[in-house]
């Protein structure tokens, strides 16, 4: 078991440190941050003196150099724009994101596992197809509008919610419930296909013979089966809403990592953009990780098969 | 098996342990909730926010402006100068030497002392630093010599040529420079400074989340204006949709408004301030520019070849028939919603300019006429032209004024290609003349004098091409060297007409900048003519 | 998807209308909507491109500041609401189509790859998607349309950059399931090589699962386009699509339901249709490959 962690452990460092060199070289890509900031009357000598103080006149390589040895110790270099350690700004923000993408997760979870099962139980039913219906308008509705209308609703007309920025609970009501809105879509059906696989399997065949209540069969036994894969997509769904919360936050204004690195891409400000996305890598891989081993564990089966 | 067990004690400590790492950042500070005292502005953005003026590009004004005073104020109405921190500025020694008296008894925030001629020399040294990249950096550090503070109240600047723009870089628009307290900066350090500034104005920095919000307090008995408001809150809020729907609910007090939404702040029973005629908008027709430049483009049906006279006629008239091909009205009312018209200008010169002329009139709506043109330039079957409908510092409403002009374009059968680029991308490539001759749509700041602003924008040495590069630039720095300002009013004016008969830019109008007021607010001052200039000391309370 | 081991053929709990033929409904609206974009030259009434401001925000043709010519009112340009909506059919098709082709032809080739060889090969392909998944979509979007201008390529780019990894990781666990069974082994002592192994033998039985998948993905390329729109990233105007058109109207809720709403509504009929579409794939052919 402890040659399989170590094995992907391994795996995950070198996924990382390739992520490293490809967000590295995108970012240099996409242009010059000096070329951005430098204020119009900035002579070439400026421009080039600039650059030189902070460093971006040297090769890539010893860009790249400097850029690993930093990030190993957790200094991911300072913010072009703001002037300040880019890992300060995000630990200033992450947890912003957190809170957000946190009442999303919940949102997701305590919507969609119900529907799903209820619905692959009564299939066929009218709340089947319901249910369907409503997972395909949280697919078919862009989250921006839905932020949008939900602000205009609640925030304009009833006057029940704040339509912006971020202070008490209620503040993140709106953001977290155009988040999540769009990922119950893609869980109930999971759910609900999972639920229908082991609903037909011998095992439950067998729980029902046995003469058990029908919830128990349900809940303790099919959904426990079916938990796997929904589990998985769960962790993985926290990592991935960090694409929508850059729209989100956008549309309410809300002060977290979204925005920050979408900002820091259209600025050109290299370290934050490079911190956020080696954060959300270890994340991913830390999550990944823990999911895999999690998957061994149970099955030992796929220990041995890789 | 003790494994099964296991599972569950590693989930439930795996869960424990998630929620403390979640629940650390949680609890984090907020800002207060809403009060009557405290008005609240909401920005779209704010550039970079640094505080510090040989750092930033006037983006973060909107910001800042209410923690510093300017050493020269300006008038609301008229523009003109009238003293701030410095109650006279003096020339002497044929305008290489300026001095400046300044005003007794003014106080730093937070007990830092009182304002002395040692904190303007420090401010303005800053420039020095080899990554001050501010706007006016740039200037100081090749035309300063020295300062020199023969007492606690004067600041002697000499210069190493004649200048006669130095009062216009301390003024209350365009590249002011916010006095900073010499003893603050050297205590705490730039990093903390910049994070939390203090200066002489009628606001203090409280506290504040970089591009989230930040709160100031009135600042009792300030010598020039006490607020009316006790607190300011100023949050950003990138989604102009999200920022209405603030103002309509009461969360937000004073955000600018323009277009659709400025009907829909109106309809909802909000008043609408105005500061009238503060932007001239013009389409950049990029490709006028010198040989040694990308953009150079002698073969393009709107610039021509200079050494060609019917070429360069036939451009001149290409550019008229894209000025003619434009309906102005329909902007006016379609986009502007009537808070705007055509007033006559001629690019950065505006009507409180000396020698300014009401015959500069914006060219009217002709399609039939433009087709005419088209044809006797050669160009009857229309030709390809890209555009970037990008939102601008002034021109907010950039995208639509763009479409609707390339519509209209569109039906004199040009074909036009969109390009959409953001501004942080585009800009620098229009600083560098490598555009690959994409228009925009440009909206204007004023400046003391046209010069300076074609100083920057229609010399080929100036940083931008806002207009065309080199067909001027002897004018420019003949009136330039012109310290009579009479006469050089009329080299301007004459200037002026030139840039005007040529038809270098498709101009469109003079538009107001407008704000929408929640029930919070009672009236508020702002200054004429400019667009970005926020002055929130002003702002009465409402009954 | 599941690793655990599958079971038998069985029916599920309600009893199963057999259904050789797909539901009728979702079917036609599908078709007409293809149909749409495929004649939308010849229904349009007007260009889609063509506008002027003095025709702006009219509404449809059933309320008070309607003009005749626009039956379904138009945006803020002055441009008909109608003819962008049936082009923008095509464009949102074209983009639904080509992004989901290619996305599943490399994301189908990985999967059985590595699936199939398992070892290094799987390990290597499965960092690979790892590292795929870590770098924000979105991010590469607006890199990209930095780097390159924006463009109908960008987006179909982004579009099989997010997606391909659900299509390698469903393929590569159904292959691993499949590759066990008894007719793979027969195939091999019969001399098919690995790829006609692969190609023949274990991809018709994928089949089913990617076409759900696949119609799943449609609703969330329609909706992801409206974001990159939302973003300055997406197709570049005047070009329609529903995206772009939802994206437009944001800020007129409620002064121009029309201009968003109606877009909304024609995603809203396609995704529903698409996936009623998606299950009766699933219900229908699923139990088939388990019969195996």
């Amino acid at each position: 078991m402890s040659r399989f962690i170590a094995g992907r452990l391994a795996q995950s460092l070198v996924s990382m440190v390739v992520v490293s060199i490809v967000v590295f070289a995108l970012v240099r890509l996409s242009g010059d941050p000096i070329a951005i900031m430098a204020p119009p009357e900035a002579s070439q000598a400026d421009i080039a003196r600039m650059r030189a103080y902070l460093g971006l006149d040297r090769s890539w390589a010893s860009q790249y150099g400097t850029f690993i040895s930093h990030a190993l110790r957790g200094d991911f270099g300072t913010s072009v724009r703001f002037r300040r350690p880019a890992m300060e700004l995000i630990a200033e923000r992450y947890g912003a994101t957190l809170e957000l993408g946190g009442l999303a997760v919940l949102i997701v979870i305590v919507v969609a596992l119900p529907v799903g099962v209820y619905a692959a139980v009564h299939r066929g039913s009218g709340l089947d197809y319901a249910a369907r219906a409503f997972a395909a308008l949280g697919q078919a509705v862009p989250p921006f509008w839905l932020g949008l209308l939900l602000v205009l609703v609640f925030g304009v007309l009833l006057r029940l919610l704040p339509t912006s920025g971020r202070g008490t609970p209620l503040h993140v009501l709106l953001p977290g419930i155009t988040l999540g809105w769009f990922a119950v879509a893609g869980l109930m059906r999971l759910t609900r296909s999972a639920m229908l696989d082991t609903l037909g399997s011998e095992y439950v065949k067998l729980a029902r013979i046995k003469g058990l209540p029908e919830r128990t069969v349900i809940w303790r036994h099919a959904f426990k089966n079916a938990a796997l894969p929904v589990v998985t997509f769960a962790a993985l769904l926290f990592v991935a809403l960090l694409n929508g919360s850059i729209i989100v936050e956008t549309v309410f204004g809300w002060p977290g990592l979204g925005l920050l690195v979408i900002e820091a891409v259209d600025s050109r400000d290299y370290p934050i953009v490079q911190a956020v996305v080696m954060c959300l890598s270890a994340m991913y891989a830390g999550v990944n990780l823990l999911v895999d081993v999690l998957y061994a564990y149970l099955n030992p089966r796929i220990r041995y098969s890789s | 098996m003790s494994r099964s067990i296991d599972r569950r004690a590693f989930l439930r400590r795996a869960t424990a342990a998630a929620a403390v790492l979640t629940a650390a950042p949680l609890l984090g500070p907020r800002p207060a909730r809403a009060q009557p005292d405290r008005l609240v502005v909401a920005l779209g953005q704010w550039g970079t926010e640094t505080p510090f003026a040989w750092r930033h590009v006037q983006a973060e004004k909107p910001l800042w402006d209410c923690v510093y005073d300017p050493l020269i104020t300006r008038d609301p109405k008229t523009f003109e100068y009238r003293p701030g921190l410095a109650t006279e500025w003096k020339p002497s020694n044929e305008l290489k030497t300026w001095t400046f008296k300044l005003r007794p008894g003014v106080r730093f925030h937070e007990g830092y002392g009182e304002l002395t001629a040692e904190d303007v020399k420090f401010t303005v040294e800053q420039s020095h630093k080899p990554d001050s990249l501010g706007g006016s950096a740039y200037y100081f550090r090749n035309n300063l010599d020295r300062i020199d503070t023969p007492d606690r109240l004067t600041v002697v600047m000499h210069f190493k040529t004649r200048q006669w723009i130095v009062p216009s870089l301390f003024t209350q628009y365009v590249g002011y420079q916010n006095v900073i307290s010499k003893k603050y900066f050297e205590s705490v350090g730039e990093q903390k400074a910049a994070a939390h500034p203090i200066g002489t104005g009628p606001f203090r920095h409280v506290e504040g989340k970089q591009g989230d919000y930040h709160r100031f307090e009135a600042v009792p008995g300030h010598w020039r204006k006490m607020p009316a408001f006790k607190e300011l809150l100023i949050r950003r809020i990138p989604e102009p949709a999200t920022r209405l729907a603030g103002l309509r609910s009461g969360e937000i007090d004073i955000a600018q408004v323009f277009g659709d939404y400025l009907e829909q702040a109106q309809k909802a029973g909000l008043r609408i301030h105005e500061s009238p005629n503060a932007a001239q908008y013009w389409v950049i027709l990029t490709g006028q520019t010198t040989p040694d430049r990308e953009d150079f483009c002698p073969q393009c049906a709107w610039v021509g070849d200079q050494k060609d006279p019917r070429s360069w006629e036939n451009g001149r008239k290409v550019r008229l028939a894209l000025n003619l091909a434009v309906n102005k009205k329909a902007i006016y009312s379609g986009l502007w919603k009537g808070r705007g018209g055509d007033t006559p200008y001629s690019y950065y010169y505006y009507p409180f300019h000396r020698g300014y002329s009401a015959d500069w009139k914006v060219p009217p709506y002709d399609p039939d006429r433009a087709k005419k043109l088209l044809a006797e330039a050669g160009h009857a079957g229309g030709f390809e032209v890209r555009v970037n409908p990008y939102v601008q510092l002034v021109a907010q409403d950039g995208p639509d004024v763009m479409e609707a002009v390339a519509l209209d374009w569109e039906k004199l059968g040009i074909k036009v290609k969109r390009v959409p680029e953001a501004t942080s991308s585009f800009g620098p490539k229009g600083r560098l003349r490598k555009t690959n001759k994409t228009f925009s749509v440009y909206g204007s700041p004023p400046f003391d004098e046209p010069l300076a602003g074609w100083e920057r924008v229609l010399h080929s040495k100036g940083a931008f091409n806002l207009l065309l590069d080199g067909a001027f630039d002897e004018d420019i720095d003949a009136a330039m060297r012109e310290f009579d300002p009479a006469r050089r009013a009329q080299l301007t004016h004459a200037l002026g007409q030139r840039l005007y008969d040529g038809y270098h830019g498709v101009m469109l109008g003079m538009k107001s900048i407008t704000w929408a007021l929640g029930k919070k607010v009672g009236s508020w001052s702002t200054l004429a003519y400019v667009p970005a200039e926020t002055n929130y000391e002003y702002v009465t309370a409402g009954s | 998807m599941s690793v655990i081991s599958r079971p038998a053929a069985a029916d599920a709990v309600a009893p199963r209308r057999d259904r050789r033929w797909p539901p009728r409904l979702p079917l036609a609206i599908v078709l007409l909507l293809v149909l749409c974009g495929i004649f939308a030259p010849w229904l349009a009434p007007r260009s889609p491109l063509e506008g002027s401001l003095g025709e702006r925000l009219v509404a449809p043709f059933w309320m008070e500041n309607a003009r005749p010519g626009h039956p379904l009112g138009t945006d803020r340009h002055g441009r008909d609401t109608l003819s962008r909506l049936l082009y923008g059919a095509r464009i949102s098709i074209a983009v639904s189509l080509v992004g989901i082709t290619l996305t599943g032809a490399v994301g189908v080739a990985v999967g059985l790859l590595a699936g199939f060889f398992g070892g290094w090969v799987d390990t290597l392909l499965m960092r690979l998607v790892d590292i795929s998944l870590s770098l924000p979509g979105i991010l590469i979007a607006v890199l990209l349309s930095v780097v390159f201008e924006p463009s109908f390529t960008n987006v179909i780019i982004v579009v099989v950059f997010l997606l391909w990894p659900s299509y390698a990781r469903l393929v590569r666990g159904e292959t691993l399931g499949i590759k066990q069974q008894d007719f793979v082994a027969l195939a091999r002592v019969a001399g098919c090589g690995s790829l006609t192994i692969m190609l023949r033998h274990i991809l018709p039985n994928l089949v089913p699962s990617i076409l759900v998948l696949a119609t799943l993905h449609v609703g969330y390329v329609i909706v992801l386009e409206a974001a990159l729109s939302f973003l300055g990233v997406g197709i570049p105007p005047p070009t329609p699509s529903w995206g772009v058109m939802v994206a437009d109207g944001r800020g007129l809720i409620e002064q121009a339901w029309w201009v968003s709403i109606l877009p909304g509504i024609a995603i809203l009929v396609t995704v529903l249709s698409l996936n009623i579409l998606g299950d009766w794939v699933r219900d229908r052919l699923d139990p088939k490959l388990r019969q195996v």
